[in-house]
């Protein structure tokens, strides 16, 4: 009796659970799998940081889980809770590097009543497709979706200790690393970003001994053949596809139609009565921080400021001359000794349109800008040392205020960054690079996206556009 | 106010003995049952969301649903000198969310069961097949300093454990150029 009182209880509980579920986009559960007084159930007191009230080191870890968890929820439909057993474990670390934490879809299923026959989908997305507990039917009910294990030791002596979970929910992460933008990218995969296909080897991947494409191959496009993996006959043709760069891309609709949010290829302008032979387009490198380069851009002239080799120019608060030089025009600095965020915010400062700065190595293309800094407002870009030369040597008849060499911060619109064909790139670099290439986006796409390889300082928390197209990814796979 | 919960250690020790020790320590003032009990965060106290809800799955959790199914209603509240008193119904209704929270988490251990003695394919009635995920499957954050002493993050997949994934950046994976 006493157990059907409990039945009771429980289904009562559940149904108010399902109430809500139709109520939100999405339910997603955190599964807290530490142990009293580990990972999430740690009990170190803390302050509230960046929106996270939370006063207890465990608090703030599920917290800012809650928060990547609801990003998607709100994002996601779907009638099944979605489970995410989730833990703070210890993993690989060295002083200068560490396993920031890992996740992905716990069953890999194939044969969904309603999705693509003999393809192979991750166990959320098959939830949402069969509208029913599909790890239920296969006799394991209520099994989690995602597993996320995160790295328990961060910021400790021998595990990047200068580099800490930043448990703030306002991206304010600093020299910190952004526990939540972390999230998403990885609940990304577990929802169904990712291929099971083995682009290393071309291999399809195996249920029961038999090979069969992921749900993301009907979408993955050799532009180079028109062939995508699912249609492709060799391990081969996937394997090669795999390392053409650039040519790779992604052929769903919905990303195809998203992709205007992409902008051309950043590039420094460069005119004026006084350019001589500077003036041309130049390819910058984007920073981080700061404005994004529009399609309009940003003009002014270009005025350099005076060379300091032992405290790095623009390193330290301009002087006078440097201020009367760059207000109101684009100052000119060469990389070194310092960040490029403190050179930017001392232009900044002394009233600067926009910063070029000249890198202080042979080579090409020019790297990006990296850095963080949310009180910097104005665009910066990076040429390379040849360019930053010529650009320099148009400007020795300038005066104390104006140089008469013009430049535009801006995008190219006729060089979209990150699409081949019309299609959005997937990251294809050669050689291979186990464990990063094809399932994320390409590294060149601009803004930044969340699900590239790398994860950029300068992501917002959103995963739709017009800043992002990682959801607008998993409706084309069916969510 | 304090609460014991005594379904938890009731299981080891037997409940009458835990009742008659609960007394005793809270008589004499000493707070050594109360300490010792292992500290869960309990969801309540957590940032409220929309879409999110937090259960606990630690192995006191499960333990304490077998408890609830086959003991409900023994646990025992103990007021601030030491008498058992009646629960309250913001208590009752936070022991049934308990008993919800236990049974959607013991998926939890079902999965290291499962893991434990998996069978090579899992097979529904409708034909559909599933195989357990790998860690092989699952994505890795990692971060590295590289030469010019800046943090990198990059995202590894494919690998088979979190120590091959640091293995893989710290190699010189160029990922990310972005660079101070």
């Amino acid at each position: 009796m006493k157990n059907k009182i409990y039945v009771a209880l429980a289904t009562a509980a559940l149904g108010v659970g399902m109430a809500s579920a139709a109520q939100a986009a999405a339910t997603i559960v955190i599964l807290n799998n530490n142990a009293a007084n580990v990972g999430f159930n740690d009990t170190s007191p803390r302050a509230p940081v960046g929106g996270n009230p939370g006063t207890t080191l465990g608090q703030q870890r599920l917290n800012a889980f809650q928060e990547a968890a609801n990003i998607w929820g709100a994002t996601l439909t779907s009638p099944v809770t979605i489970v995410i057993d989730a833990a703070f474990v210890p993993q690989a670390c060295t002083a200068t590097g560490a396993t920031l934490g890992s996740a992905g879809s716990t069953l890999r299923i194939v044969g969904l009543d309603n999705g693509r026959p003999n393809t192979i989908y991750g166990s959320a997305l098959s939830d949402k497709i069969d509208q029913m507990d599909v790890a239920g039917a296969l006799g394991l009910p209520n099994f989690p979706d995602i597993q996320a294990r995160f790295n328990i030791n961060l910021g400790t002596a021998n595990c990047l200790p200068a580099s800490p979970w930043y448990l703030g929910l306002d991206g304010n992460h600093g020299a910190g690393i952004d526990l939540v933008a972390v999230l998403l990218h990885e609940f990304g995969h577990g929802l169904g970003f990712q291929t099971f296909t083995n682009g290393s080897t071309g291999a399809l991947s195996a249920i029961g001994g038999v090979g069969y494409p992921s749900i993301w191959d009907y979408n993955i496009q050799d532009n180079s053949t028109g062939l995508t993996w699912a249609t492709m006959t060799t391990n081969a043709q996937r394997q090669a596809s795999a390392i053409n760069t650039g040519r790779l891309v992604w052929t769903g609709q919905n990303v195809t139609n998203a992709s205007s949010l992409l902008s051309g290829f950043p590039v420094v302008n460069v005119s004026g009565p006084a350019a001589g032979g500077a003036a041309g387009g130049y390819d910058v490198g984007r920073a981080s921080f700061g404005a994004r380069l529009t399609a309009t851009g940003v003009s002014g002239d270009i005025m350099p400021v005076s060379v300091d080799t032992v405290n790095g120019d623009g390193c330290l608060p301009f002087n006078a001359a440097n201020t009367l030089a760059v207000n109101g025009n684009i100052a000119l600095l060469s990389r070194g000794v310092c960040g490029f965020t403190i050179k930017v915010k001392n232009a900044q400062n002394a009233g600067a349109i926009g910063v070029i700065v000249q890198d202080n190595v042979a080579g090409s293309p020019p790297p990006d800008l990296g850095g963080t800094d949310n009180t910097i407002t104005i665009p910066a870009v990076r040429v390379t040392l040849a360019d930053g030369a010529r650009i320099r040597a148009a400007l020795t008849k300038r005066s104390r205020t104006k140089s008469g060499v013009i430049a535009n911060l801006t995008t190219d619109p006729t060089r979209i960054a990150g699409l081949n064909g019309g299609f959005v790139q997937l990251y294809a670099p050669n050689p291979f690079i186990g464990g990063s290439s094809v399932s994320h986006f390409d590294v060149t796409a601009y803004p930044n996206m969340l699900m590239e390889p790398n994860i950029n300082g300068d992501l917002t928390h959103h995963v739709i556009p017009p800043d992002d197209m990682t959801f607008t990814l998993l409706t084309d796979i069916g969510w | 106010m304090k609460t014991i919960n005594i379904t938890r250690v009731g299981t080891v020790i037997g409940v009458a003995g835990m009742l008659g020790v609960a007394a005793l320590a809270i008589a004499a003032d000493q707070p050594v049952a109360i300490a010792a009990t292992p500290s869960i965060t309990d969801p309540a106290t957590l940032q409220k969301y929309a879409n999110v809800r937090v259960i606990n799955a630690t192995p006191e959790q499960p333990m304490a649903a077998e408890s609830a199914s086959s003991m409900s209603g023994m646990k025992a509240y103990v007021d601030s000198s030491g008498q058992l008193r009646g629960a309250t119904q913001q208590e009752i209704e936070a022991e049934a969310a308990a008993a919800s929270n236990a049974k959607v988490a013991a998926p939890a251990a079902a999965r290291r069961s499962a893991l434990s003695s998996a069978p090579a394919v899992f097979v529904a009635e409708n034909g559909a097949q599933a195989e357990l995920a790998t860690d092989a499957d699952m994505a890795y954050a990692v971060a590295v300093v590289d030469k010019n002493g800046k943090v990198k993050q990059a995202c590894i997949e494919g690998q088979p454990n979190d120590k091959a994934a640091l293995a893989v950046a710290a190699a010189g994976v160029e990922v990310d150029s972005h660079e101070e």
